[in-house]
């Protein structure tokens, strides 16, 4: 009797747990739904914190749409018991309009739609970026007059941004929930960020890294001269948005990285044995952070000295720790001229047309350095005058002082001592003095964002290539190949999951959108993070620079024996194209403790938040009135259960004397 | 402590508990005091003197302990942040955020 008794409690109790444990789930699934969203994350700087974070667990509120002036003025008034979360168009989602609903009245999160874009021209960057790190830090030049400052704003609770798709269901359940209707929609965000106060705590604690990258420089040499004149053709390849998933950044690197590796695929073709300089192509990672790609790589040119090699490795030093030592092939004192692309998506139309009828843009050249700089403008400019079918032209500017750009890291080193047969530096860009970007550090600076068409690119290409040739010694005759032009565009601006990517790569992109937010460097100086978009260009330098190819039936890169050689389609391909560490020189690496601590704070502080999950889900809320009925319902059935069996059990007692 | 059949609490035994709940609550545990107090309540009015010293020393030690803890928590958890790296040595977990 007892064994049975046993058994059968036993089976209630499994019975139960499994009918509980099933049900759990599927109703957290018919209560929640998970939406895509792009988190506004945290940064912490030398002095406090940037960005946003919600509380541990989440924020949530029932969502007020504001995508009208009435919307707007109606959210001061409205007179809701729930927490709010804001669901903002596009075009009510800046500085002025955020701090001034938030003082007034405060929100539980937002939510930013992308499904309809900005119809003016805004930017959430400084008007003149990163100034303090620049070659000007007194200027009173405002390159950016867009710029609003946002991005470095500190906000306590989350904000994400939504993709097209649920931009747009979200705006609709919105509107719902203007109308009055209930069930209404509500959201739970929740971005808890580890990290807070300020860079030097959450260093100590462990809970954030450093922001940082690797930079990439490729030599179509198998080993660079040392004998002969360097020229370095460079640009920055990061770039920044308020919701830094969605930094796309095509006319402020994108636009720019195309045609540096269309540059590459053209002189690939070129007959290089007349060459009497040393061509490098540098891709600066992290700039947007206080150039900090540019200066530990000069800094690395200028002093690095290891003082033991790794054993295993020759090109590789154990103390201090780097990877890869081929940098040390390229000294200072050989640069002889540098050339740099700084944001030339959008050039303005001169008003004047080709030959063959098309519309010729104004590039601009931006010398610096004396009379030498004047030689690289000859040659670009005899260039684009050789093809009588090209549709840009070059202007010198009209400002004494250097854009914010890469060059500036180099210029800050460059004097008669350290570079003596340096003739000049010229960054050209889209603009004369204030930024033609209408979108510069803005999600929405994507491949909508340029102005003008394919053959402008191709004859960018084109007459840029032919450039290098010249100065570099060659003959100057170049060929283009359109094909590829056309698919590295759209593998940087609009979309990653592209041929190129799939061929090169061995891993799938989560995100389709091209993202070139520079990350974190690492958790350590040999174990870096490196995003997807950064390994691709890395793997694309590799492949168009190739030097020699091994078809070993590799199937990783660590069966092809040097480290700058990758796997493609199991043949070995070597370059002399290498990763460089892209990390501030603020930061130093404490061994015994196991952290990155800040050890000079002239150079820049950023350093990024460490998180387990971002989620923004969604639910639906009922009316208050419904919520009392509710309760008032449970409680009468409560009193009701109560009653009823104190009724039978005095009932049964009186009559079967049973209980 | 306390046998159901032996119900009554004469002197002897008052003082037995009193001493021993007294001794227990210097490690650190102020609400024991505070126990010894209020398990005498019911006894307030046929208290031994030597009773009566062990509870008003309780109370004093609860009072006093209560003070100095609750102040040290108010201070600590206030200035945590504010103290830099000494906040965090003397922290057994640094909660994130």
């Amino acid at each position: 009797m007892k064994i049975k008794n046993y058994f059968i409690i036993v089976f209630i109790i499994i019975v139960l747990s499994t009918d509980v444990i099933s049900s759990q789930s599927s109703i957290e699934d018919k209560m929640y739904t998970s939406l895509n969203s792009y988190p506004c994350t945290r940064i912490m700087t030398l002095n406090g914190q940037i960005g946003c974070s919600s509380s541990h667990g989440g924020d949530s509120g029932i969502l007020y749409l504001i995508d009208s002036d009435e919307s707007y003025h109606n959210y001061f008034s409205y007179n809701q018991q729930k927490d709010i979360i804001v669901v903002f168009d596009s075009n009510y989602f800046n500085k002025t309009l955020v701090l001034e609903m938030y003082s007034k009245k405060k929100m539980n999160g937002a939510l930013v739609l992308t499904d309809i874009g900005k119809t003016y021209p805004y930017s959430p960057e400084d008007q003149y970026p990163i100034k303090q790190f620049g070659l000007y830090p007194d200027s009173n030049l405002n390159w950016n007059p867009n710029g609003d400052g946002f991005t470095y704003m500190n906000f306590p609770f989350p904000m994400f941004a939504l993709e097209l798709k649920t931009s747009i269901i979200i705006r609709n359940l919105s509107t719902i929930n203007r109308d009055g209707k209930y069930p209404a929609y509500g959201a739970e965000l929740d971005s808890f960020m580890q990290g807070a106060i300020n860079a030097e705590t959450c260093l100590r604690r462990g809970f954030c890294e450093p922001v940082g990258g690797q930079s990439i420089w490729s030599s179509f040499s198998e080993v660079i001269d040392q004998s002969k004149p360097i020229i370095l053709v460079m640009l920055p390849i990061d770039a920044t948005a308020f919701f830094r998933d969605l930094a796309t950044g095509t006319d402020q690197s994108g636009y720019a990285l195309t045609v540096l590796l269309s540059m590459l695929n053209t002189l690939q073709g070129v007959d290089k044995t007349k060459w009497d300089k040393e061509v490098i192509f540098a891709m600066w990672n992290s700039e947007r952070w206080g150039y900090v790609g540019s200066t530990n790589f000069v800094n690395d040119l200028l002093n690095f000295n290891c003082t033991s090699l790794d054993s295993n490795n020759q090109n590789s030093c154990s103390s201090p720790p780097m990877l890869d030592l081929t940098f040390e092939q390229i000294k200072f004192e050989n640069i002889y001229a540098i050339i740099e692309f700084n944001q030339i998506g959008r050039p303005v139309n001169s008003g004047k047309k080709t030959p063959n009828k098309l519309d010729i843009y104004n590039l601009v050249f931006h010398p610096n350095g004396g009379a030498g700089a004047n030689q690289l403008m000859d040659v670009f400019s005899q260039s684009t005058q050789s093809y009588e079918n090209s549709t840009i032209q070059f202007q010198k500017t009209t400002q004494n002082e250097l854009p914010p750009c890469s060059s500036m890291s180099f210029i800050k080193e460059i004097n008669k001592k350290s570079a003596p047969n340096f003739i000049g530096t010229l960054v050209i860009t889209d603009h004369d003095y204030q930024y033609n970007n209408p979108y510069f550090g803005d999600e929405q600076d994507n491949s909508g964002n340029i102005n003008t068409t394919t053959s402008t690119l191709f004859d960018m290409v084109q007459v840029f290539s032919k450039s290098i040739d010249l100065l570099a010694g060659g003959n100057g005759t170049v060929k283009v190949d359109d094909l590829f032009i056309r698919e590295i565009n759209v593998c940087l601006t609009q979309s990653i999951t592209c041929n190129w990517v799939t061929k090169l790569m061995s891993t799938f992109p989560y995100n389709p959108i091209p993202n070139f937010y520079s990350g974190v460097y690492g958790v350590s100086p040999v174990n870096h993070i490196t995003p997807i978009e950064t390994r691709f260009i890395f793997r694309m330098a590799t492949y168009l620079t190739q030097h020699r190819t091994n078809a070993t039936n590799c199937t990783s890169d660590n069966d092809c024996d040097t480290s700058s050689s990758i796997c493609v389609n199991k043949v070995c391909l070597y370059s002399n194209t290498h990763y460089h560490n892209a990390i501030s020189l603020a930061f130093s690496f404490d061994n015994s403790k196991s952290s990155w601590t800040i050890v000079n704070t002239s150079y820049p502080v950023f350093v990024e938040s460490n998180w387990d999950y971002t989620t923004v889900r969604l639910f639906q809320v009922g009316s208050y009135a419904n919520e009392i009925w509710f309760l008032v319902s449970g409680l009468i059935e409560l009193l009701l259960s109560v009653g009823i069996i104190f009724y039978i059990k005095k009932y049964l007692s009186k009559r079967y004397k049973l209980l | 402590m306390l046998i159901p059949e032996d119900d009554k609490l004469d002197d002897e035994k008052m003082i037995n508990i009193a001493k021993k709940l007294w001794f227990i609550g210097f490690f650190f545990l102020p609400w024991v005091w505070l126990i010894n107090i209020l398990y005498f309540i019911p006894y307030r009015n046929s208290l031994n003197d030597k009773v009566k010293w062990y509870l008003k020393f309780s109370l004093i030690g609860f009072l006093g302990y209560s003070t100095i803890f609750m102040g040290w928590m108010g201070i600590y958890l206030v200035n945590r942040n504010k103290w830099g790296a000494f906040g965090d040595d003397i922290s057994i977990t640094i909660p994130f955020g």
